[in-house]
């Protein structure tokens, strides 16, 4: 189960500032969305709206169809899962998630259990005295449980070490191949993330720059490996993006599509042609932006 | 659209949460009033019965459980997905449920109390005691205890609702917003210690009408209504 969003023209104020600014996007349902921004980019006041915690100051925003905000069927369908402050938290794992199963119609038990273990939750410990990153795994294990059609994943790495966030990574992927719904991961962690999304939303103060499929993104830019001076001779004219030199072998990161000329020549001169990161991509075109 | 009607089960949670708060505050309420019978059988003094020596701590136990939704529930419930018309729906239930609830065991402590006294000496006011003497008198007395608990949890419902959603310094016009309202409250169900203090109320006391008492009651309480709907029904949840 999964469903599709649109936002049309929403513009957010709060008070003269303008957090959004039209944008206007559509999330195809069943795809894992990345939504990348700068901070204070407006990716939470973004996710908000799209989970009827607040309403737009102009436009509107839909699930399937239907606007969203004060909708049940559609609210009991969103999942918004953000870094919550526990400080007052004494429950235990138990009741928190109990919480969750008596209002998520799709909540599945045997997978929060599956989860609590993989991530070596205690369920015998009030919630305050949880690490920062065993608080945000259990927000985790929440969102993942609730099996909502659109479940939305703001920063919920936050505190994290590398390996809980692997098993978070691997445990989207392998919820998403059996019970396919419409996640919305919003992060800083670009490189670490990018093999997540199929799809990739960037915003930047409060605009958005682009709404496109991951493959589609990459293809937007090149990175050229080889001998140095024949690299720099290659990307001569080119917009560069990034550059590492070891020794006599250079890798330059170009913005923009290679002609099919250009891939010739460069594997005439013996250069590697490869997909450029989606994080110097990000870094390019909010830096462009500014 | 196909709307799922989510408010009994949310009535039924918030009451259920309160309700253990309930059970913690009269156990200590309970607890001050057995240590006061003692104190009272060492000075030869006596003690108000336990339906009249919890009316007030009762009143300040809803205020404060009203003051705490807007923090303890709104953000929690939304998040699940809850509309604000069911959450909204589901407070006034469980406020409901929550104040028969109060009424209901002092007027049961009360009771034992009485059956006590009927073989042991109880130095408990005997003026107050015939309180349960007959049903035209207990009656309306838990009545007036049952909308006093009602009114209070919408007032500090109110208060909470304000803070919230305005910030502290606009909070405070909130807090002046209670102070009358509890006034208004006090002089509709004839409690004449608080409206005193408020100079615009008038000194003569409402009970002397029922109508006056009743009605004002009611006006009070859809006024309460109808702002903490207003104030919600379209409220920003703030991300902490």
């Amino acid at each position: 189960m999964a469903a599709k969003v649109e936002m049309k023209n929403i513009t957010l104020k709060f008070g003269k500032f303008e957090a959004l600014k039209d944008i206007s996007l559509t999330l195809e349902s069943g795809k894992i969305h990345g939504l990348i921004g700068r901070n204070g980019a407006g990716k939470t006041s973004l996710l908000s709206l799209l989970a009827a915690f607040r309403e737009p100051t102009q436009g509107q925003v839909e699930i399937d169809g239907e606007p969203v905000f004060e909708n049940s069927e559609k609210m009991q369908q969103i999942s918004f899962i953000f870094e919550k402050n526990y400080a007052d938290e004494y429950e235990k794992v138990p009741a928190m998630l109990e919480f969750s199963e008596r209002y998520r119609p799709n909540y599945d038990k045997d997978y929060a259990n599956h989860l609590l273990k993989r991530f070596k939750l205690p369920l015998d410990k009030p919630i305050h005295k949880f690490s920062k990153g065993m608080q945000s795994a259990l927000n985790v294990v929440i969102g993942l449980a609730s099996r909502t059609p659109i479940t939305i994943f703001d920063e919920a790495y936050l505190g994290m070490d590398a390996p809980a966030r692997e098993i978070f990574y691997q445990e989207i992927l392998a919820d998403q191949a059996e019970h396919p719904r419409t996640f919305i991961l919003s992060t800083h962690l670009v490189s670490e993330m990018d093999y997540l999304f199929d799809n990739v939303v960037i915003i930047d103060q409060g605009r958005l720059l682009l709404n496109e499929e991951y493959e589609t993104i990459s293809a937007q830019g090149a990175s050229i490996t080889g001998a140095a001076d024949q690299v720099d001779a290659f990307v001569s004219g080119m917009k560069v993006l990034n550059e590492q030199k070891l020794g006599g072998t250079k890798s330059v990161m170009v913005y923009g599509t290679l002609t099919e000329q250009n891939q010739l020549t460069a594997r005439e001169q013996g250069l590697e042609i490869g997909p450029v990161p989606l994080q110097d991509l990000f870094i390019h075109l909010t830096e462009e932006a500014h | 659209m196909k709307q799922v009607k989510l408010y009994p089960k949310v009535a039924f949670d918030l009451f259920y949460e309160q309700f253990k708060w309930a059970i913690w505050f009269f156990a200590f309420l309970i607890a001050a009033h057995i240590i006061g019978i003692f104190i009272v059988v060492r000075n030869d003094a006596s003690i108000p019965q336990f339906f009249v020596f919890s009316s007030q701590s009762v009143a300040i136990f809803m205020l404060i459980c009203g003051i705490m939704l807007a923090y303890a529930f709104m953000a929690y419930y939304v998040q699940q997905g809850i509309t604000r018309k069911d959450l909204y729906l589901g407070t006034i239930l469980s406020a409901l449920a929550l104040a028969l609830a109060v009424t209901l065991i002092p007027l049961a402590v009360n009771g034992l109390e009485h059956l006590i006294s009927g073989f042991a000496a109880l130095p408990i006011d005997s003026e107050a005691a015939t309180l349960l003497g007959t049903a035209s008198e207990w009656f309306p007395a838990a009545g007036i205890f049952f909308t006093n608990a009602f009114t209070y949890y919408l007032i500090g419902m109110l208060i909470g609702i304000g803070y919230y959603r305005f910030g502290w310094i606009i909070g405070f016009a909130f807090v002046g917003i209670a102070i009358a309202a509890l006034s208004l409250n006090g002089y509709f169900l004839g409690d004449s210690g608080l409206s005193a203090a408020i100079p615009w109320i008038p000194h003569d006391p409402a009970d002397a009408s029922p109508f006056l008492s009743i009605g004002g009651s009611l006006l009070l309480i859809a006024a309460l209504l109808a702002s903490t709907r207003v104030l919600t029904k379209r409220i920003s949840i703030k991300i902490q």
